[in-house]
């Protein structure tokens, strides 16, 4: 007897620990279950219910096998079988547990979760009905015996297992109590101290944006991009690379930006950051004695988009655009503002375990809407800016809400499903980020687009040929129209009367006669107009080329000459904006602009024929070769030289399209 | 202290006793089925014996499901008294392992192996293993511990249990596995020794025609080299027994109805009285295989009844291509019948069940025979969708007609072209005419999809026809998803001299062909019918110009812009039949290739009364099949078949 009775002592010496720690574990589990919300009560439960949680892993593995090895042999068969199911239930969920302490909560490991709480939940049932049949199931001898129900339960170990829970409560309560008290409010109020209010009662006129409160931003509450990378880093890497991490630190945004705080004071500088520096307009940098985002050193121009300026998006104030959204920071979790790396990492580990107010806060419904990207991807300039009036820039919202792609069109000659913004700027790309998939994707930070510059300038190769390739995968198509001739004889056999309608004529040209040739541009894959963005300083144009059998030229357009500008008379899409003097506007100054001399654009879907014609000189060899190719070039040179001083380089002309075409020349003869 | 709680229940020389006899059916039926399994796993092969063996593999488990759950029981009930926690651990851990067996083994054995499932086999096998694992050391530490007891306490606690093992015990195990063997070999000698109930032979006496190839002039060739039993072929039914929903949409779709189709059924006629029965085989690679690969194409079969007419490109049609002789299609592939499965060639409602069931629970050899590499590639369209006639029917030549794989191997979406101004990725011919949906199908893909059968494309005549508006209405809609787009442009070239007063309107209308993977339009060219509608209204709403409008007599306007092939024959008049024997060459051809555009232009002049502005709309229209065809295969020109406008644009005119 001297085995068993040391298993009972053994176990009677760990009840009361154990029990102890279990419960709390149970409770803390259960109440933040069944709670839920994002209270700071709550999150420190979270962290109570981890600390118990290893406690409880360790303690009750023991504890387990003692009682096993003390109980075998009892002949009472449903017992048995109830204490072997609450031992693979415990596995069950300590392994989850550790599981999620470890790894966190991923998105598409959702139900290790799943399976922490239902085999935590049928675990507590299962022991409750151990318990149960142990005392129903008594042997008659051991009731005779008068012996205790629960030998293993010393007297006062229920005492200890509620003091210490109430302990662990009443821990819980304290720290939630205290903790708000040693924390400081977010900075409401602009970081440079007075602000200039330039544009009206409002903070960020002439920029459409609102915040939540009506407040300043903290930088920490919009900038600290890192931090999100620290979970984040696959996503993070690939936002480095985007343009939209570079809004601000484009050189060429630096030169126009500095030109006009230079011109107009910094206040007006709050036009442009909302969209290209929001670290800066929110935080009230943007004010005398501030520094606004194309400042090299800052944090506006560093963080650029940074990953809260999308994410911490909340609702658009319209759909006009200039930067037309309402800013809301994340809830805080546990540390947020602390500078120390063990409670950051605390913070880390709170956002990764329980990461509902994280998803809530930055996943929001909006982020997959086209309409976000309206904030910003459509533009207007008033009054206040340009002592003129409302001019409408550029818009590629509205122009996809207008093509086939949006869906919101006449329905039977839409595409089968919409394709968003997102579906082709942020295509879904193989991850192991945390926010990944159910097939291990998350959608691509790159944002691949048509700025080959920035890369460049950057030396970043993988992201150019990225955007080499996003800009050649079938988006644009231009075809040559073969120039059958109606006075062609094709055939001299005889025909049934009714095919003359449908005799497909020859094509070929005769020397000296003047050559007429249609080529069809058609936008087939860009969901809005070509080109899209700033078309003022984009450059996009159909070069037309006509050789002989030799090599010689017969005729071209849009060419680019040694100094690398481009044939004025080429064929451009583009808009020509002029200020009030009726001058080009070609500094991408839009100050001053007032209206369009010129624009040529492809709306999605749609086609384009261009007219080109020439004279067959004598000394052209049959046949000619034609070949239209459309060339895309970001930016024009002009502004390119301007803008980007002695960062100026060659930027590469990108064929997005060709077609050619072999035409016979033939010699007019008297008589056919 | 003792080995047996005090406590000693008064029925345990009962459990004892029950226990020698339950051990003993136990483990005779967990060697039976532990040696079938694991011989059956290891010479994975697919044969006759094998396939008894997981007959008796998938019986004996469900008997050994029972009898483990009786010997279980009992053997708790008997031996939860022994303080031997560790025996009691690793017989506890068999319990568990062996009940995944049970589960996975039970599901596979009731609703067979689903192709998501895979890992349910996998789990099934690997538990096995180690359940038997378990068991093995279970009872080698059972001994060890009872060769440390003293005689006498062995005699009083497990003389009963140990005493089950004896030589009997060995004996019935050994008698009982020869006897499932006997029972396997002499099962596979009888299978072998029954006669098969395929024919592969020419159905009626063989017509010879074409030279010595017995299904020239289609390209079609069978592994056997022979003729074939049309129910290798047909009995698409069979097949519907699993995969219902896939069957349902290949009963709607045009390959079920290639040989039924009314206008297929009038040219093929036709064919046949100008030029013999044996002349159908050049139309029978692709539309009547089983008819040409079991010999009905001969004098006296029949073209308008039997298993070849009603099924047309039955399963097999395309399952049973092993491989694409060439490229230039008419039925250029090599037919190979699928591996024998017990009893799949009886029409027997019981065998055929049991067939099913074999399939259904090993589907290791159906998944090679049946989901080939080549299905999906599009070379596999390519032994139909390509198409020439030589002089052997046209005593002519060599005239190319359809050919909708090189347009496509041509075009921006096979990838084939110039590699930066395709797609980023490569359609397929299945990606867009096998478009995935949501499936329930056992061979559904872990999203849960499977490869529409309905192979969605242009003919809205036949789904028309037979009121199959299901059908008519997802053609039509595949019809209008982006596939072309029409702009309106005011002529662009500059006026000669700029200040010439001109009462002439010049349009340009562009048609790009954008989500079309081949030249638009394809397939019959010559009897398909799109066209270009213009029609330009003024202000008040009054007609100013129209062009492609349709008549009373459901005529389109002979002046509109067609895109279509017109054949002619050798004394240059025009095939308008479809009877491509006559075709020696086309007089025109407008059709417009993957990813490029077409212009029509149009002048008018303007009338003194139009009002400012004028509206032009463009519509592009499509009608499967033209009116002047359709009339005469169908023998009656009052049937007006559907038309589907597929793009259209519109222009509001700056004069």
């Amino acid at each position: 007897m001297n085995d068993s009775h040391n298993l009972l002592t053994k176990e009677q010496a760990s009840v009361p620990v154990t029990g102890a720690i279990t419960l709390a574990c149970c409770i803390t589990g259960l109440g933040t279950w069944l709670l839920g919300g994002h209270s700071i009560w709550l999150q420190w439960s979270v962290l109570m219910h981890l600390v118990t949680g290893i406690a409880c892993s360790l303690a009750l593995l023991p504890y387990l096998i003692i009682h096993f090895r003390r109980t075998i042999g009892f002949r009472r068969t449903s017992v048995l079988i109830s204490g072997l199911a609450t031992l693979l239930l415990y596995i069950a969920f300590i392994y989850s547990g550790w599981h999620l302490m470890l790894a966190g909560q991923r998105e598409r490991e959702q139900w290790i979760l799943t399976l922490h709480i239902a085999a935590s939940i049928v675990f507590i049932l299962i022991v409750v009905v151990h318990l149960v049949l142990h005392v129903r199931l008594m042997p008659e001898k051991r009731k005779q015996r008068k012996a205790p129900t629960f030998p293993s339960i010393p007297t006062g170990a229920v005492r200890t297992i509620v003091f210490v829970n109430v302990g662990v409560q009443a821990l819980i309560a304290g720290a939630a109590l205290i903790y708000p008290l040693t924390q400081e409010p977010w900075q409401t109020e602009s970081v440079v101290g007075s602000y200039e209010y330039s544009y009206g009662e409002h903070k960020f006129r002439p920029s459409q944006t609102e915040t939540e409160n009506g407040t300043f931003i903290d930088p920490r509450q919009i900038a600290n991009s890192h931090r999100c990378l620290g979970c984040h880093e696959d996503i993070g890497k690939q936002w480095r690379a985007s343009i939209h991490q570079q809004a601000a630190l484009d050189p060429t945004y630096v030169t126009n930006v500095s030109l006009l705080a230079e011109r107009k004071g910094i206040s007006a500088t709050r036009y442009c950051e909302g969209c290209h520096a929001p670290v800066a307009l929110l935080t009230g940098q943007l004010t005398p004695g501030g520094k606004h985002g194309g400042i090299a050193g800052t944090q506006a121009f560093h963080e650029g988009l940074s990953c809260m300026s999308c994410h911490g998006i909340d609702a658009l104030t319209h759909l006009k655009g200039v930067a037309s959204y309402k800013f809301k920071p994340a809830q805080d979790y546990l540390f947020e503002q602390s500078t120390s790396p063990a409670l950051q990492r605390i913070n880390a580990w709170l956002i990764r375990t329980r990461p509902e107010q994280h998803r809530e806060d930055l996943g929001k419904e909006i982020l997959r809407d086209p309409k976000i990207c309206s904030a910003c991807h459509t533009q207007f300039m008033d009054k206040d800016m340009n002592n003129w009036g409302w001019v409408k820039m550029q818009d590629d919202y509205s122009a996809w809400l207008q093509s086939p792609y949006s869906k919101q069109h006449q329905e039977q000659f839409s595409n089968t499903s919409a394709s968003r913004c997102q579906d082709c700027h942020m295509p879904l790309v193989s991850s192991d980020d945390p926010s990944a998939n159910g097939q291990g994707k998350v959608r691509s930070h790159h944002f691949p687009g048509a700025n080959t510059f920035m890369p460049l300038l950057r030396g970043d190769q993988e992201h150019l040929a990225a955007t080499r390739t996003f800009l050649q995968s079938n988006k644009l198509r231009v075809s040559i129209d073969k120039p059958n001739r109606k006075d062609a004889v094709q055939t001299l056999r005889a025909l049934d009367e009714k095919i003359r309608n449908f005799e497909e004529a020859p094509y070929y040209f005769y020397v000296g006669e003047k050559a007429e040739i249609h080529t069809i541009v058609s936008n087939r894959g860009v969901g809005h107009d070509f080109p899209g963005g700033t078309i003022d300083i984009n450059e996009a144009w159909l070069e037309f080329l006509v050789m002989d059998a030799q090599g010689k030229l017969v005729h071209a357009s849009g060419l680019v000459d040694a100094s690398n500008a481009v044939d004025p008379e080429a064929y451009f899409y583009r808009s020509l904006p002029v200020d009030r003097k009726g001058q080009l506007v070609w500094k991408h100054d839009l100050f001053n602009m007032v209206g369009e001399s010129f624009r040529r654009v492809i709306k999605a879907g749609e086609s384009d024929i261009v007219y080109n014609s020439f004279v067959v000189p004598a000394w052209a060899k049959s046949p000619l070769t034609v070949t239209a190719t459309l060339k895309y070039r970001k930016l024009n040179d002009r502004y390119a030289r301007w803008a980007l001083k002695d960062q100026y380089l060659e930027i590469p002309i990108i064929d997005m399209a060709w077609d050619s075409l072999h035409i016979p020349i033939k010699i007019r003869k008297e008589v056919e | 202290m003792t080995m047996r709680d005090t406590n000693n229940s008064p029925t345990t020389s009962s459990l004892l006793e029950k226990e020698r006899r339950y051990v003993a059916s136990f483990l005779t039926t967990f060697v039976v089925v532990t040696v079938s399994g694991f011989i059956t796993w290891i010479l994975d092969a697919h044969g006759t014996w094998q396939q008894w063996t997981y007959l008796l593999h998938t019986l004996a488990g469900f008997w050994l499901l029972l009898s483990f759950t009786r010997f279980v029981i009992n053997h708790v009930r008997l031996s939860q008294g022994f303080k031997r926690p560790g025996q009691a651990s690793i017989g506890w851990s068999s319990v568990v392992i062996f009940l995944t067996v049970a589960v996975s083994g039970v599901v596979i054995g009731v609703i067979g192996q689903y192709e998501t499932q895979r890992w349910l086999y996998t789990l099934h096998v690997v538990s096995g293993a180690v359940v038997l694992l378990f068991i093995v050391v279970h009872l080698f530490v059972y001994r060890k511990l009872e060769n440390r007891l003293s005689r006498q306490a062995r005699k009083d606690t497990l003389s009963g249990f140990a005493q089950s093992f004896n030589r009997a015990l060995a004996l019935r195990i050994a008698t009982c596995s020869g006897l499932a063997i006997l029972a396997v070999a002499l099962l596979t000698g009888v299978y072998e020794a029954r006669d098969s109930t395929y024919v592969d032979a020419a159905a009626i006496p063989f017509e010879k025609a074409y030279g010595d190839g017995i299904f020239l002039p289609s390209q079609t060739q069978t592994s056997t080299g022979g003729f074939l039993d049309a129910r290798r072929i047909g009995r698409s039914e069979k097949c519907g027994s699993c995969h219902q929903q896939i069957t349902d949409e290949w009963r709607s779709s045009m390959h079920a109805r290639s040989m039924s189709d009314p206008f297929f059924q009038k040219n093929l006629n036709a064919l046949a009285s100008k030029k013999g029965m044996a002349a159908t085989r050049y139309c029978g690679g692709c539309h009547i295989p089983i008819g040409l690969m079991s010999g009905q194409l001969s004098q006296g079969g029949s073209l308008t009844q039997g298993m070849h007419h009603d099924e047309g490109i039955s399963c097999m049609g395309c399952h049973g291509i092993s491989k694409a002789l060439n490229l230039e299609g008419v039925g250029s592939y090599l037919f190979e019948p699928e591996q024998h499965y017990l009893f799949g060639d009886s029409d027997d409602q019981i065998l055929t069940g049991l067939h099913d069931y074999l399939i259904k629970i090993n589907p290791r050899q159906h998944r090679v025979d049946m989901a080939r590499d080549i299905l999906a590639d599009p070379i596999n369209c390519a032994t139909c969708h390509e198409q020439y006639i030589d002089s052997e029917l046209n005593n002519w030549g060599w005239v190319k007609l359809q050919s909708q794989y090189q347009s496509w191997v041509d075009g921006p979406f096979s990838t084939h072209s110039d590699k930066s101004y395709a797609d980023e990725k490569k359609y397929r011919c299945q990606d867009c005419h096998f478009p995935l949906v949501d499936s329930d199908d056992p061979s559904a893909d872990q999203h849960g999809k499977h490869r529409s059968h309905r192979t969605p494309a242009a003919n809205t005549a036949v789904p028309y026809l037979l009121g199959d508006t299901e059908q008519l209405d997802i053609v039509t809609h595949f019809l209008q998803d982006n596939r072309l787009s029409v702009t309106l442009h005011e002529d662009s070239k500059p006026a000669e001299v700029p200040e010439q007063k001109d009462d002439q309107v010049r349009l340009l209308v562009s048609v790009s062909s954008n989500r079309i993977g081949h030249f638009f339009p394809e397939g019959t060219v010559d009897i398909n019918e799109p066209w270009l509608e213009l029609s330009v209204v003024d202000a008040d709403g009054k007609q100013v110009y129209a062009s492609g409008g349709i008549n009373e007599s459901n005529e389109v306007d002979k002046e509109a812009r067609f895109y279509f092939s017109s054949l002619v024959d050798r004394e240059g008049n025009r095939v308008w039949k479809h009877d491509l024997f006559n075709a020696v060459g086309e007089s025109y051809g407008n059709m417009i290739r993957p990813g490029t555009s077409d212009i029509q232009s149009y002048q008018f002049s303007l009338p003194d009364w139009a009002q400012p502005p004028l509206k032009a709309t463009a519509r592009l229209r499509y009608r499967k099949f033209n009116h002047e065809y359709s009339s005469w295969a169908l023998g009656d020109p009052s049937i007006k078949l559907p038309i589907v406008d597929m793009a259209q644009g519109e222009l509001i005119l700056t004069r």
